[in-house]
């Protein structure tokens, strides 16, 4: 009984990055109907900036804050070019154009950080004020994943407040909604479109410099974390903010789970849970049916 | 026009045919076999005339194209004709590699592997575009990916597969009686593969089956209503485009004389949809000529570079920007059509 409290008690800190990744992915698709393959890769590019800003094998904690902003900010710029050059000439044709520019834009990223840091992994220090753990009975959690899971409650808490109570919120659901028909009301969709773009690459830029000093920062980070939030966004419907959430904690607790008690299926447990899940719910937790041709 | 019968069938129901008749309906046979002879030709020319004309090196990966070639000929039988972009089409070809890797110790003759690894992977695919029949566009795209990735982690931790060093010892088992076990003797039989397979590529893609796969791709809705069975078409369309590919991943796995986890992973997929893409998906030998360039380039020109997946993003992100209908389009668009065209219409 114990171990289970201790298991879930693990899996609910392990979602924290993994809705961290995801939001801005769901948040870009929700309003642009982009799936951006590159946000994996503009997720390890954060991770690498956060390293490069840090500088050095200790960091202090305001260091280290100002490097997770340096991240979140570099990779936004990123995003909003990217918009620009990439993804805005391709709106106006089929979601698939976008969805493979944007395979090629993650193989780009991903040689151009290669080809500036090199194939050899970094580590990310983790400031000493975070580095200690707290126990609860047998378990012993570090005050990092608390944080980690913290960020991800505020993000989320941010972006349901933006698109359900602020004007440039309910800017980016009309733009969703239908962008021609936001656009013929007076909404700059363009510009909301390209705020939702560098909103989303910063998260994910963001995200990087969080996760870093959890994992080792090498190439094989984007490939390996794109299934997983690939994983979150479909389970909790394409673009619901609330969905990713549930999503990322369901396959977080599973992740726990199975390796306490069946690690013979651990690696692939969440692409089961997926296989499961759509048979029952092929539109996503939250996700609505849709009837235009994106879906 | 007929009433609609009392079961509630509408008429153009009886329109469908049944699948023998579907793959009957065709160009004429006469047109068929002209072409068929001069493909013949030239093909026997290649084959004999290219391990005496090329460096090793060049030979070697000539062969690897040819691999890579039915690979993207395949992707591109989702991508290209149904219009469903899979980034999963390398478990297919990991299919194929495995099949022959696992008969390896019944020295099977080459042909028999090639069957069996053809075989399990049309079910295979057959089964999985089914089950995937209800997702269309950025959904299915995804799902392929992660189910293409769960494919690649069985393989990958399974220890009766070799996890992650694969299955090595293969040989080069004899076809028909003929000895593939030096290069040129391999490359000629991997010629004559790639156009065995590249032939029932063509001879599909001139079926009428094949157009309705192009009409499920332009509106699916509007073909379940006209009465067609979008998703057997969606599954057949899935057996094809495997079968071809794994016919690459079994020939991959006889010349390389192992197989490696690697051959199932994400990105042969998207180098496959790169293929497809740089020479033109909606052509039909666009993928032919995207896999040799693919090749070439990645084992010549950026073979040892630094910057090698940097350039191959680049190349790619340009391509879909400017010429997304890939280089076959190129000609198509010289100023003298536009000319032409602007001549033919009435003022």
């Amino acid at each position: 009984m114990l171990r289970l409290i201790v298991t879930l008690i693990y899996g609910i800190t392990a979602a924290g990055p993994l809705f961290l990744i995801a939001s801005g992915l769901t948040l870009i698709y929700g309003v642009m109907r982009v799936l951006n393959f590159a946000h994996a890769a503009l997720f390890m590019l954060g991770a690498y900036v956060s390293v490069q800003l840090s500088g050095g094998p200790t960091v202090s904690l305001g260091r280290f804050v100002l490097a997770a902003a340096g991240a979140g900010l570099a990779v936004g710029l990123v995003g909003l070019v990217v918009e620009r050059l990439v993804f805005r000439p391709l709106y106006s044709r089929n979601p698939e154009a976008t969805l493979l520019a944007s395979f090629g834009l993650s193989l780009l990223i991903a040689g151009a950080v290669e080809r500036f840091w090199g194939t050899e992994p970094l580590t990310q220090p983790l400031p000493s004020a975070l580095s200690s753990s707290v126990s609860i009975s047998t378990a012993s959690i570090s005050v990092y994943a608390l944080v980690e899971l913290g960020v991800a409650v505020v993000v989320a808490a941010a972006l349901m407040y933006m698109l359900r109570r602020t004007r440039f919120g309910a800017n980016a659901v009309a733009v969703a909604e239908d962008r021609e028909m936001a656009a013929v009301m007076g909404i700059r969709a363009r510009r909301v479109g390209a705020i939702v773009f560098v909103l989303g690459s910063a998260l994910a830029g963001l995200a990087g410099a969080i996760v870093a000093p959890t994992v080792s920062v090498d190439t094989g980070l984007a490939p390996s974390t794109l299934i997983p939030v690939f994983a979150v966004v479909v389970m909790g419907g394409l673009g619901t903010v609330g969905g990713a959430a549930l999503a990322s904690l369901a396959i977080a607790l599973v992740q726990g789970i199975t390796t306490n008690y069946l690690p013979a299926i651990s690696p692939y447990a969440f692409i089961l849970l997926l296989a499961l899940f759509l048979i029952v719910r092929p539109q996503g937790l939250l996700g609505r049916l849709q009837l235009s041709r994106e879906a | 026009m007929s009433s609609i019968p009392a079961d509630g069938t509408p008429p153009w129901r009886g329109r469908v045919l049944p699948l023998w008749r579907e793959l009957a309906a065709g160009p004429s046979w006469r047109t068929t076999l002209v072409q068929v002879g001069v493909v013949a030709v030239l093909a026997a020319v290649v084959a004999f005339g290219v391990p005496g004309a090329v460096s090793p090196e060049l030979l070697a990966v000539l062969t690897v194209a040819a691999c890579y070639a039915l690979l993207a000929a395949g992707t591109n039988i989702s991508v290209g004709w149904l219009g469903s972009v899979t980034f999963g089409q390398a478990a297919f070809f990991g299919c194929g590699a495995y099949a022959v890797g696992l008969v390896r110790h019944g020295h099977w003759p080459a042909q028999n592997s090639i069957l069996l690894a053809i075989a399990v992977s049309a079910v295979a695919g057959f089964v999985a575009y089914w089950l995937l029949a209800r997702y269309t566009h950025i959904t299915f795209a995804m799902l392929t990916l992660v189910f293409g990735q769960l494919v690649f982690l069985v393989v990958s931790s399974s220890t009766s597969l070799g996890a992650s060093d694969g299955l090595g010892g293969l040989f080069r088992e004899p076809v028909f009686g003929i000895s593939t076990v030096t290069d040129p003797q391999f490359w000629g039989f991997a010629f004559a593969v790639l156009v065995i397979g590249l032939a029932v590529y063509w001879w599909f893609y001139r079926r009428i089956l094949a157009l309705r796969m192009f009409a499920v791709r332009e509106d699916a809705g509007r073909m379940e209503t006209l009465g067609y069975d979008v998703r057997t078409l969606r599954a057949t369309a899935g057996a094809l485009g495997a079968a071809l590919s794994a016919m690459g991943g079994a020939l991959y796995a006889m010349y390389a004389g192992a197989t490696n986890p690697t051959l199932l992973a994400f990105t042969l997929s998207g180098a496959a949809i790169f293929m497809c893409f740089i020479g033109g998906s909606r052509y039909l030998w666009g993928p032919l000529i995207g896999a040799v360039l693919y090749t070439l380039t990645v084992n010549f020109w950026l073979q040892s570079n630094r910057a090698a997946t940097l350039i191959t993003g680049g190349i790619f992100v340009v391509v879909m920007l400017v010429i997304p209908n890939g280089l076959l389009s190129l000609p198509s668009r010289l100023p003298i059509h536009a000319i032409a065209r602007r001549l033919r219409q009435p003022r």
